[in-house]
């Protein structure tokens, strides 16, 4: 039995046609990452999935149990940290943790410390939430999202509005969550954060899902975008179309190219021998593999704009 | 109804709520200065016993000085006390002498005037009836039922703490849902097993406390600054703040569950509350008001609150005798709770 079982979900607001049948399944222990820039229907979907906003079609199963119409029962076995981080702030964390196991009706015991460590807060325990900087108020909403020992976890863009060195104490946190045996099912409109923590991508724009599949899968599916990228002086865009392997070539700065090639291997050793053979210097030269932004790109013709 | 999850949350409200400053000072601190500024202003009986200039003696002086309806102050000449009536000074003055009792007033003064003619009349007319030597054809027998006179402040104390309780039990929870509901607080509680009536009943139990706390703190004050004693049985005043208490919580639900923002909050709950305390009663006796004025106050349910702490607390009534007003607060606070759940939204929408 898989975690989640989506099926031809459907939302409509008004004009606006959210979520256009998007299907997956995520399996037991998966760290699964939605991917898609702003308004591609990502927090619908979870929402959905959640409880919270109740499809105009489709079906959603959760551990093998049907989540509408009544969602009160499934949302017992699932954690979620909302995108908007509530919390009652006047509160502090280890009062949190204890009024949010109150209402699951689970004993908190010595697990507030543990909680607490996990999420890497245990000096916190005593601040009350509103002294908590933002990427504070992320991890404690992760770590009352498992008060009640959920077998799966929902974030929502967690690391949205966090500075780069908070977004890795989270991936840190984040990993260590999934370690649990727990799944865990995110949104982010970060590539990188995808790349790095899921197990499996799906990559939502307008409403859809374009592209499904493990990060690497995704990227292989694309070896053929690997780019050569280095500046050189004097090198005619014609010639370097003509090199064996390249499909395209970029110069839109002066003395600045990128050649995206099938063959990154041959079309090195052509440009190499070229440049030699006119005396021309290569300088900055780099090759990189595709990524999930490419994906992006293959799959829906424009450039992700975060 | 799980009660071990509702007092959780009341537990929290209460950690909450003194972690809160501004209301904390709003809940407390406001009514206290409120009444300190009432009371200094109208305080002394003001209008209960107006001061009349005198000038003159003789035996319908000496009457006037029996009467606890007005104070005298003696002026040594009548073009004087003429002066301090035009001035505005005093209402009115009197000018004895050569079998005459000439009465000045101010039309300005519409309470005290009145109430001085009315005075001096009754006095010049004994001694007349007196002079004929006549039966009088009627007598006026006059007692009073209140076990101590009532000033305004002793009127003021039961119906700023109605006003306290209305005010912070409406804005309070008006002001939290709709905080609640925009930072996606509901949203997450939404999430967890909490059943929306659960969370409902521990913040109308934490406002319950607060008003009650409120009531013994007003109190207090009112006795120490004032001297205003309770005089009915406390006991008795309890009933209508917790029926009070509710009809106002469920006005405040009302309240937030029809807003989105803040100060969509702050300007509604005044345009509810603030005219409901100057119609009330609170800052008037409602007696002494016209009748427009009176016919809305039947309508609002703090008229109700003011009348029956007043009955309690300074005229004495019983538990039984408040228990009219105690229905029709019932009646209000049914009435608010059924809007209050047809408003109720989990989100904000748009």
């Amino acid at each position: 039995m898989d975690a989640i079982e989506v099926d031809g979900l459907e939302k409509r607001y008004g004009d606006v046609h959210a979520v256009k049948g998007v299907s997956f399944a995520v399996a037991r222990g998966e760290t699964f990452g939605i991917l898609g820039p702003n308004g591609a229907g990502k927090t619908t979907t979870l929402e959905m999935i959640e409880g919270l906003t109740r499809p105009d079609g489709g079906s959603i199963e959760i551990l093998g149990e049907a989540v509408w119409p009544n969602p009160t029962r499934v949302q017992g076995r699932i954690g979620v940290q909302l995108q908007k981080n509530a919390m009652f702030e006047n509160l502090t964390a280890a009062e949190l943790l204890d009024l949010f196991a109150k209402f699951y009706g689970v004993p908190l015991d010595g697990r507030a410390t543990r909680l607490l460590a996990l999420v890497g807060l245990e000096e916190k325990a005593d601040a009350q939430a509103r002294q908590l900087s933002g990427g504070q108020q992320q991890r404690l909403a992760i770590a009352l999202a498992l008060v009640h020992d959920p077998e799966i976890v929902f974030l929502d863009e967690p690391t949205t509005g966090l500075d780069p060195q908070a977004r890795r104490n989270l991936w840190d946190v984040i990993r260590a969550v999934a370690a649990e045996q727990r799944t865990v099912v995110l949104t982010t409109h970060y590539l990188d954060e995808a790349e790095t923590l899921c197990d499996r991508v799906a990559i939502m724009d307008g409403g859809r899902i374009i592209a499904l599949d493990s990060p690497q899968a995704l990227i292989d599916g694309l070896r053929g975008r690997s780019r050569v990228i280095f500046e050189a002086d004097g090198l005619e865009v014609e010639t370097l179309a003509g090199i064996e392997g390249v499909q395209r070539v970029a110069n839109d700065e002066e003395g600045v190219y990128e050649l995206t090639s099938t063959e990154p291997q041959r079309t090195l050793v052509v440009l190499v021998a070229l440049c030699e053979a006119r005396g021309v210097e290569l300088r900055g030269l780099a090759v990189r593999q595709p990524t999930l932004e490419d994906v992006f790109l293959d799959a829906t013709g424009t450039e992700f704009r975060e | 109804m799980n009660a071990r999850r509702v007092w959780s949350v009341v537990d929290a409200s209460v950690r909450m709520f003194r972690r809160d400053r501004p209301a904390f000072f709003f809940t407390f601190a406001f009514p206290i200065m409120f009444m300190v500024l009432f009371g200094l202003i109208f305080g002394g009986g003001g209008t209960s016993r107006p001061t009349v200039d005198i000038v003159g003696t003789g035996p319908v002086r000496a009457a006037l000085e029996q009467s606890d309806a007005i104070k005298l102050k003696h002026q040594p000449d009548a073009a004087h006390a003429l002066k301090r009536v035009r001035d505005g000074d005093e209402p009115a003055a009197i000018i004895l002498g050569g079998g005459r009792a000439r009465l000045v007033y101010s039309a300005t003064s519409q309470v005290e005037a009145p109430i001085v003619i009315g005075v001096v009349r009754g006095i010049v007319d004994g001694f007349n009836l007196r002079a004929v030597n006549a039966r009088p054809a009627m007598r006026l027998e006059a007692s009073r039922v209140e076990a101590q006179s009532l000033d305004y402040v002793d009127l003021l104390v039961p119906g700023l703490l109605a006003m306290a309780i209305a005010q912070s039990a409406a804005f309070g929870v008006a002001f939290s849902m709709v905080a609640w509901r925009q930072k996606g607080m509901l949203r997450r509680l939404r999430l967890t097993p909490l059943p929306l009536h659960e969370f409902a009943s521990a913040r109308v139990i934490f406002h319950l406390m607060i008003a009650l706390v409120q009531a013994v703190i007003l109190l207090t004050v009112g006795r120490v600054l004032f001297g205003v004693h309770l005089v009915g049985n406390a006991l008795a005043l309890v009933p209508l703040i917790l029926v009070g208490g509710v009809a106002f919580i469920a006005l405040g639900m009302c309240i937030g569950g029809r807003v989105n923002t803040e100060d969509a909050t702050a300007a509604l709950s005044n345009l509810i509350v603030l005219p409901m305390t100057f119609l009330g009663g609170v800052f008037f006796p409602l007696d002494a008001a016209p009748a427009p004025v009176r016919v809305i106050a039947a309508f609002l349910p703090l008229t109700y609150l003011v009348d029956g702490l007043q009955d309690v607390a300074v005229r004495g009534h019983s538990f039984v005798s408040t228990l009219p007003n105690l229905a029709i607060l019932a009646l209000f606070a049914a009435a608010f709770s059924a809007l209050a759940l047809r408003l109720f939204r989990w989100e904000t929408t748009t």
